[in-house]
């Protein structure tokens, strides 16, 4: 069976794009009749657009298990309307139940959908419709800063030592943000070399601080004058 | 890494602050946001919030440039969008939004004054975009529950009912005023990393 890839036509995009916002527009009144058409409406479409999605929210225990509580919970707690032999339910509490699971259904499918097609390459290019470009690259460079940043908190939390924690997270916050910037100017400067016809960046520049540009940098702005 | 478009060197400048300082916000979210996040630290939003707006803040005192702070907040959100920790889309819609206040109160005149009413603004926004969700999951019966837990405290604390809402101001005043010490302290970390920054001279 050939593998079904989600759909990427504009008008396509543009059939899903009302059709989730139905499924949010359906939400607020809150009846019963309404969720069901919401979460049949968010179903279809996750079926429609993008198949392996909803094999994604076929969990059945999972299902059965909270459409269980939420209903033995709305029929038991709410008022009770009427009697299950000697059990007391109440219907307006079972529909209130129903309406929260089927609202479940339905928004999670909605956020499947969107996540999945949260790619880097469609960020990109969302932001360039929006014509923003450059956030887009900016987005690309900052993720591939983002490794570096992470070590560099560790590096920069541990360099700062036998003082108060609220003292240390300040100072690390500060020898962080004295790095974020000389990073930036670092960039820059490479830029401006690359401009020149300078050298270009070179790969150990970025040594284990994944693009910090650590060779630059001492091993802790902290540890500076 | 993927070279950013050829542009002036204002434009070039500005956006190379932005990916650098949106990827440090977005690091801090992903790694330590999204572990508080599963350990269901109770006020996360709100305390991720005070901190962003301090951080936002301290950003603007090192870079006073307009649309910084709002540039820095969305990459960090795009950051946050490609994190593979559960839910993001609410996340990124919170450091967009609180990025987008924090930089329209960081336009009014002063120093001091903005960053307090920057500062404050953010964790507010968090709880409204709380309240929005719980809205959008539960329907109106939350507001209307939320709406009876005021009054019962109102009851409980003998409060006329025309005087309700002071229980949920209070609360709110005291989100303000944590925001703000946070605002204020931002500054001072901005201050105190330019210090340094011009102790140590331009980048080698």
């Amino acid at each position: 069976m050939p593998v079904r890839t989600p759909r990427r036509s504009t008008m396509g995009a543009l059939a899903v794009g009302l059709a989730v916002l139905g499924v949010l527009i359906l939400q607020f009144p809150g009846t019963l009749a309404l969720s069901v058409v919401s979460a049949a409406l968010a179903l279809g479409v996750l079926a429609w657009a993008d198949r392996p999605a909803l094999a994604e929210l076929w969990r059945p225990r999972f299902w059965a298990l909270t459409a269980a509580v939420a209903l033995l919970a709305g029929a038991i707690l709410s008022p009770t309307t009427h009697y299950l032999g000697p059990l007391p339910v109440s219907v307006e509490g079972s529909s209130l139940a129903a309406v929260v699971v089927l609202r479940a259904v339905a928004l999670l499918a909605v956020v499947t959908l969107g996540v999945r097609r949260l790619t880097e390459a469609r960020l990109v290019a969302l932001a360039a419709r929006l014509g923003l470009p450059a956030l887009g690259s900016a987005g690309y460079r900052a993720l591939a800063l983002l490794p570096g940043f992470v070590v560099a908190g560790r590096v920069e939390w541990g360099a700062v030592r036998g003082k108060g924690r609220l003292a240390r997270i300040g100072e690390a916050a500060v020898a962080l943000l004295v790095r974020a910037t000389r990073v930036a100017e670092g960039e820059l400067l490479d830029g401006s070399d690359e401009a020149r016809g300078g050298p270009a960046p070179r790969d150990e520049d970025n040594g284990a601080m994944g693009g910090l540009g650590a060779a630059r940098l001492p091993a802790s702005s902290s540890e500076s004058p | 890494m993927v070279a950013l478009p050829r542009a002036s060197d204002a434009a070039r400048s500005f956006w190379t602050y932005a990916a650098v300082y949106g990827a440090l916000w977005g690091a801090l979210e992903v790694t330590l946001g999204s572990l508080l996040h599963s350990l269901r630290v109770p006020f996360l939003g709100a305390l991720l919030a005070m901190a962003q707006g301090a951080f936002l803040i301290a950003v603007h005192t090192m870079r006073p440039k307009r649309g910084l702070v709002l540039s820095v907040s969305l990459v960090a959100a795009l950051v946050k969008g490609l994190s593979p920790a559960g839910a993001v889309l609410p996340p990124m819609l919170a450091i967009c939004a609180q990025g987008a206040l924090v930089e329209l109160f960081l336009t009014l005149p002063g120093r001091t004054v903005p960053a307090i009413l920057a500062g404050g603004i953010a964790p507010l926004w968090a709880v409204l975009q709380s309240l929005l969700m719980q809205v959008l999951y539960f329907g109106g019966a939350a507001l209307s529950l939320y709406g009876r837990l005021l009054q019962a405290v109102g009851r409980g604390t003998g409060l006329p009912p025309d005087r309700v809402w002071v229980t949920a101001a209070l609360p709110i005043g005291l989100l303000f005023l944590c925001g703000a010490m946070f605002g204020l302290w931002g500054r001072r970390l901005g201050e105190r990393a330019l210090l340094r920054l011009e102790g140590e001279g331009p980048c080698p």
